[in-house]
């Protein structure tokens, strides 16, 4: 193993100091099999003998399929078989959907959905082959007129589901207090519309899948890279018609990211495992290729728009928040429908609002189907909270800043009850407003914010500006309200909290032959570097170097059914489940070592990596301790399992949320964000020069490991504020299909990120650690948007519509009459930015022609 | 597609020799065959990674003659007579990490790693030319590898880092 | 994302590649540097019979200035042009377009020739072409001929080369542009690193003494890229800064006769009206470069 050993010149945190390991930025042990080439990802996998998969995917966004002509394809040679929606039907089951009520098959029967759906499976001897037969696969349609936006959809004119009669399978309207006495009374009511393009995660690793059926056991053994393979197995094991534990799946340990997005890719992992299946057992695999990734690869994510009303006093409280939006959620409701619920987690951001109402739609379209992305769904809440409370602060006149801090949620209020239920463990976010403008402070004078250099800037049509503010990220879900679309909610208002049913997390632990530890995960991972956060922990729970901790994980017949790696949690999660094993390994090694040397378990005591006898006459290492066991029969006195339960169930705040199935999320990290932008008037471009950043979260398990993924968080949160979009023409037609039009950041798209770190622990976890891994997305691209509309306010312009592509920056300018050309003297200044201003005090929003007007 | 709908039985092939990591190969291959694949499927190195075989993601970067090149975006037959070094080939023996890996594990410039490949044959292509390269030079150099995970700034660092042990003529890593 | 089958062929004189060529006339597809024909083929919507690899045609790749004239081999590489000190004293627009192709990968195999012959109307090089009235030589087995750049770019991808045509090299005068007293530019609106410009200017302008202090253009050329279906000469913004100081009212002519004479298309997050928008900013920008860099 290597890793975790300083380098002779390591920097200082690296190495070791302190007792403990964790809280360390000890190098990853991930590291070294990849930096060599020998890491093995799903796209390496190939079995003896495995024949490989290609889709035909269909070219219209809605058609009924009139016929599939596999006939010359069959003939072809290296033709292997030939899978349609009809064989599909003779021997399995359609794949389970996020809301009850959706027959989905894995490939389209009868009628085609989205472009790129797939319609049939051809398997050959590799891919070149596989695709020399998919084209000859004939597929006649009859077009449909589809239907590519929300607003359209809502008007159900053409049903993506005729079944279900309506474009909007799922809504709902939740006030929380008393919004209608707030937003009568207050002396303002201000009111946004906002759009958040559809973005989504795009790791670099593609889907991929291998399947291998045994004949004489009759079950699956499947390799891929499926995110949450514990919880989500069922999309599988359900298709297939088979129990659970007949179908083993299993994800490698190395996964090119995924960021949410491969929790949905079940449609894949059915298809190899039916035609290996109808192979009598012929490996199949499927790798997907980038195309089809972006098109029809079942993960794209949140394409909401937004009406937003805060009602504010004059001495700029704020008194109520009114949310409306609707999210394009594409052709099929797929599991992570919930993430139109997660904001509620985070209703009111880091302010103290105590009167909201929250309410959406979710809309079916002709578009490839939407998955999880890091933020599930809250980054566009923040987005849209954050736009609203920038035009509070305009029509009160006040300094944004000034409104801001006012509002803030004070560290006396902690824990916090949002008026949605969840709780905020701990924070003092005054703190974090100050700090980081005491970062930016010395950019005003003489730096990047200079007002000489502002002004000076501004005669070339350059426009700079930022604006802080602080921004949550909830963290450790609980998994009991992630159903609570498919539940009675007229039933809920009947529940106790006692009802919740929620997830552990499971970790194992025993001692090798030569002592080591190896420990076991029961999730899967993808770059966050959970073998080496795992090895840390235990160490310090044993006594032992990290390096002599190895971490292995569990496939979903072996492991219990959990959550996962998902929605922050790991870093709680495994710190729980780790003190668990940890001490039910000792207590166990104790017990085993009392037994060999006859004595009582109080006359023994476990020490750094072995059992002493008290009366100092003996010591069992563990390298002993596992050859003692070796001869023992019966229970295993060097093997510990612990599931660690969800944090949030010992804490009495949290019961009414539970009750309710309103989102649980117990932790609360939070991030103060500067970044510094420059908005050039005469092109739309927009450079961010610097991005200032503090962040919060607790206990740092490895500071180095927070770093990264708070980089790599906000580099993405960049990409959804300025660059990615998921774009559709009026056909329905996807425009971004390869990564020349899904723009992913590149390096001279980031910027340098100054970050610094204060440390609030949580404490409703056993490490005072928060989740950690959404920060970033969730928090810049509001961050972002914020600072355009303060460049730009001098032109009365707002970062209405993310991402803020320059053209986008040019309608809104060109409509504020600043044309091209501009050197700063030019342009009208009005002061009304697109499609904000005062609301109406009585009443909320005329929903059927709300939300979504200008989708250019 | 060919106006021919009758399957060839017989893909035409060629045959070819190369070095790749300073061994000698010779293969017959299809034409078709991309040299991403090539070097992944028949020379089993599968520190080749794909991540959009459109050119974009540059997971797939091998030095051909030295030269930085995608590998999706080449044929197997082109690289007939060449001379290719995969990220495998910079592994020294014993396996121990070269400066440019050690350096990018040091400063944590990886996380899922499948653009990790791509990034160090690249950093050796870019510090070969500019053996001290500033931030500029660097966002140059590694303008054809994009990494989803890390947000380059760690990238950065290990680029610079790897440049300072060029330098010293060896590298601090000790932990191989 | 596989190519489908296709014979390969590797010609080892240009001869011989004009022979098949000839041969083959539409069956076959030419491969330069593969960087665009590769995706092409990966995505199927290139599925020729036969490819011929002009990679070993030693003779097509090199840059060779001479007697006021640049002449650049089809296969010499975006790497090469980039980095050669002979064309950045005659005609530095030429390595500043080289350099804002991609990232260093692709700019190792790319050529010279095939973004000619792709004719996209992003593409640098037949922007530059344009605006330095460029001649593109083209070889078959009947000869040699020559097509001045503004003939060659007849619509979206696609040009005057015959099927039977191979492109040998671009050449450009540059007698109008002795270096001490002119300035060249290319400059594009480029949103990520790994993506095609949205709009680009190339301009080069002849100013009468570099030593006063508002010298007089004598000579301007301005192209665009991805501003119309083909490189876009805009005549009346070169009549526009000619005959006097460069001037703020000048620059603006430019803008406007940019914006008059553009007709892209529209695309995601670039629709026609911001395009042709950008193209007048950029014209301006790369106008005024030239001129600051032609006047010292
Ligand atoms: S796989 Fe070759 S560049 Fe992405
Ligand atoms: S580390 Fe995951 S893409 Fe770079």
């Amino acid at each position: 193993m290597s890793g975790s050993e300083a380098a002779p010149d390591a920097e200082p945190e690296a190495a070791p100091e302190s007792e403990s390991f964790t809280g360390q930025s000890v190098r990853r042990f991930e590291d070294r099999r990849i930096l060599t080439g020998e890491a093995e990802y799903i796209h390496d996998k190939a079995p003896e003998g495995t024949l490989e998969l290609a889709l035909v995917r269909s070219v219209h966004a809605h058609a009924e399929i009139e016929s599939i002509d596999t006939a010359k394809a069959e003939d072809h040679p290296d033709c292997e078989l030939v899978l349609t929606a009809e064989d599909l039907k003779e021997h399995y089951n359609p794949q389970p959907c996020g809301l009850n009520g959706f027959e989905e098959w894995s490939l389209a029967d009868g009628k085609v959905r989205f472009a790129g759906e797939p319609i049939a499976a051809v398997v050959a001897r590799d891919r070149y082959a596989a695709e020399d037969v998919a084209e000859l696969v004939n597929v006649r349609y009859d077009k449909l007129p589809p239907v590519a936006g929300a607003s359209e959809a809502r008007k159900d004119e053409v049903l993506v589901h005729e079944d279900e009669g309506t474009n909007v399978p799922d809504s709902e309207h939740l006030t929380f207090g008393d919004p209608g006495i707030a937003f009568e009374e207050a002396d303002h009511v201000v009111e946004g519309e906002y759009s958040w393009g559809r973005v989504s995660g795009v790791p670099l690793e593609t889907a991929g899948a291998v399947a291998e059926y045994d004949p004489e056991g009759d079950t699956f053994h499947i390799d891929c890279n499926i995110q949450l393979h514990t919880l989500v197995d069922d999309t599988v094991f359900e298709t297939l018609g088979y129990d659970p534990d007949d179908v083993y799946i299993n994800v490698p340990p190395d996964v090119g990211g995924s960021f949410g997005t491969k929790i949905a890719i079940h449609r894949y992992v059915n298809l190899v495992a039916m035609a290996s299946h109808q192979l009598g057992g012929t490996p199949v695999k499927f790798v997907e290729d980038r195309v089809e990734n972006l098109q029809g690869g079942d993960v794209h994510c949140s394409e909401r728009d937004y009406r937003v009303r805060l009602a504010v006093d004059d001495d700029g409280t704020m008194r109520g928040l009114d949310v409306f939006f609707t999210d394009d959620f594409g052709a099929w409701p797929h599991y992570p429908i919930n993430q139109v619920l997660k904001p509620l987690s985070v209703l009111t951001n880091s302010y103290h609002i105590d009167h909201a109402e929250y309410e959406y739609e979710l809309v079916l379209t002709n578009k490839t189907a939407q998955t999880a992305y890091r933020g599930f769904g809250v980054d566009p809440h923040h987005y849209a909270l954050e736009m609203v409370v920038d035009e509070a602060a305009r029509e009160l006149g006040m300094d944004p800043t000034e409104f801001r801090r006012q509002n803030l949620i004070d560290p006396d209020q902690m824990p916090y009850v949002l008026p949605s239920k969840n709780v905020y463990d701990s924070g003092d976010y005054p703190e974090a407003l100050r700090r980081i403008e005491a970062m930016i402070e010395d950019e005003r004078d003489g730096g990047l914010l200079d007002p000489e250099v502002v002004a000076e800037k501004r005669k070339e049509g350059k426009y700079r500006g930022t604006q802080p503010s602080v921004v949550i990220e909830p963290g450790v879900s609980g998994s009991d309200w992630t159903d609570r679309q498919r539940s009675d909610r007229d039933a809920l208002a009947d529940r106790t909290p006692d009802d919740a049913d929620e997830l552990p997390e499971h970790l194992r632990a025993e001692v090798a032959e030569d002592g080591t530890v190896r420990a076991y995960l029961a999730t899967d991972s993808s770059g966050q570097g959970h073998q080496t956060l795992v090895a840390q922990l235990l160490a310090d729970e044993l006594g032992i170097l990290p390096s002599d901790v190895a971490v292995d994980y569990l496939d979903s017949v072996d492991a219990p059914t959990e959550y996962g790696s998902a929605a922050s949690r790991m870093a709680v999660m495994l710190s729980g489940a780790a003190e668990g094993v940890g001490e039910e390994l000792r207590e166990n090694l104790v017990e085993l070592a009392a037994d060999y040397w006859g004595v009582d378990p109080g006359d023994v005591s476990y020490r750094d990596g072995g059992v002493d006898r008290v009366d100092g006459d003996d010591r069992l290492e563990l390298s002993d301790l596992a050859d003692v066991d070796a001869v023992r029969l019966g229970e295993s006195g060097t093997y510990a399992e612990f599931d660690y339960p969800h944090p949030a169930r010992d804490v009495p705040e949290f019961d009414e949320a539970f009750a309710r199935k309103y989102p649980v999320y117990p932790t609360a990290a939070y991030g103060a964000n500067a970044p510094i932008v420059e908005v050039d008037v005469n092109t739309g471009e927009v450079d961010i020069l610097e991005f200032y950043t503090v962040r919060d979260c607790g206990t740092m398990l490895n500071p180095m490991i927070v770093e990264g993924q708070a980089h790599g968080g906000i580099a993405q949160g960049i990409g959804a504020a300025l660059m990615e979009e998921f774009a559709y023409d009026d056909n329905a037609q996807p425009t971004a299909t390869t990564l020349f039009e899904y723009l992913l950041p590149s390096i001279k798209n980031v910027p340098d990120i100054e970050m610094d770190h204060t440390v609030t622990p949580s404490p409703f976890t056993e490490t005072g650690a928060k989740g950690v891994g959404e920060g970033g997305m969730i928090d810049a691209p509001a961050s972002v948007a914020t600072a355009i509309n303060a460049a730009l306010d001098p032109l009365g312009v707002t970062a209405d519509r993310l991402p803020f592509t320059p053209d986008r920056a040019r309608r809104r300018l060109r409509e504020a009459g600043v044309g091209p050309g501009t050197d700063g003297e030019g342009g009208d200044a009005v002061t009304d930015g697109g499609g904000s201003g005062r609301g109406s005090h009585d009443g909320r929003f005329d929903h059927a022609d709300s939300a979504g007007g200008d989708r250019r | 597609m060919s106006v021919d709908d009758t399957p060839q039985t017989e893909p035409p092939t060629e045959e070819i020799s190369l070095t790749v990591n300073g061994e000698t190969v010779s293969a017959e291959v299809e034409p078709r065959l991309k040299l991403s694949d090539f070097l992944r499927r028949e020379q089993g190195l599968r520190g080749v990674r794909v991540g959009c075989e459109h050119g974009v993601c540059g997971a797939c970067t091998v030095l051909v003659d030295g030269k930085g090149v995608k590998s999706c975006l080449m044929l197997a037959v082109q690289a007939d007579g060449s001379e290719i070094t995969t990220v495998e080939g910079l592994t020294g023996d014993g396996g121990a990490l070269h400066p440019i890996q050690e350096a990018f594990h040091e400063t944590h410039a990886l996380q899922c790693g499948f653009c990790t490949s791509g990034f160090v044959v690249a950093t050796k292509e870019l510090l070969e030319e500019n053996p001290d390269p500033d931030r500029d030079a660097i966002e140059h150099g590694l303008a054809d590898n994009v990494c989803r995970c890390t947000g380059y700034q760690n990238i950065y660092e290990a680029v610079e880092r790897a440049a300072d042990y060029a330098d010293e003529g060896s590298h601090g890593g000790g932990d191989g | 994302m596989k190519p489908a089958q296709f014979e390969y062929h590797r010609p080892d004189t240009v001869q011989e590649a004009v022979e098949l060529l000839d041969e083959m006339e539409h069956r076959a597809e030419l491969m330069a540097g593969n960087q665009s024909l590769g995706i092409m083929l990966s995505t199927r919507l290139a599925t020729p019979e036969n490819v011929i690899d002009i990679n070993r045609l030693d003779a097509l790749s090199g840059i060779e200035v001479a007697d006021d004239r640049v002449r650049v081999g089809a296969m010499t590489r975006h790497r090469e042009i980039e980095r050669s000190d002979a064309l950045g004293r005659a005609v530095p627009m030429l390595p500043e377009a080289a350099e804002q192709i991609a990232g260093p990968a692709v700019r190792n195999r790319g050529t010279f020739g095939g973004s000619i012959g792709e004719a996209d109307p992003a593409g640098n090089y037949p922007c530059a072409m344009a605006a330095l009235d460029g001649t593109i030589h083209l070889r078959s087995v009947d000869g040699e001929r020559e097509v001045p750049a503004d003939e060659f770019f007849i619509a979206h991808m696609f040009t005057e080369l015959e099927e039977n045509e191979l492109i040998v090299g671009g050449s450009v005068d540059c007698s109008p542009w002795p270096s001490e007293r002119s300035g060249m530019a290319f400059d594009e609106l480029k949103r990520a690193a790994q993506t095609w410009p949205t709009v680009s200017a190339a301009a080069a302008v002849r100013v009468d003494d570099p030593g006063a202090g508002d010298p007089t253009v004598e000579e301007a050329r301005l192209a665009l890229a991805n501003a119309a279906d083909v490189p876009l000469g805009v005549p009346d913004a070169e009549d526009a800064v000619e005959g006097e100081p460069l001037s703020e009212g000048s620059l603006e002519a430019v803008a406007e006769a940019t914006m008059a004479a553009a007709d892209p298309e529209d695309e995601m997050h670039a629709d026609a009206e911001f395009k042709t928008e950008a193209a007048a900013e950029y014209a301006r920008r790369a106008i005024r470069t030239a001129y600051e860099r032609a006047s010292g």
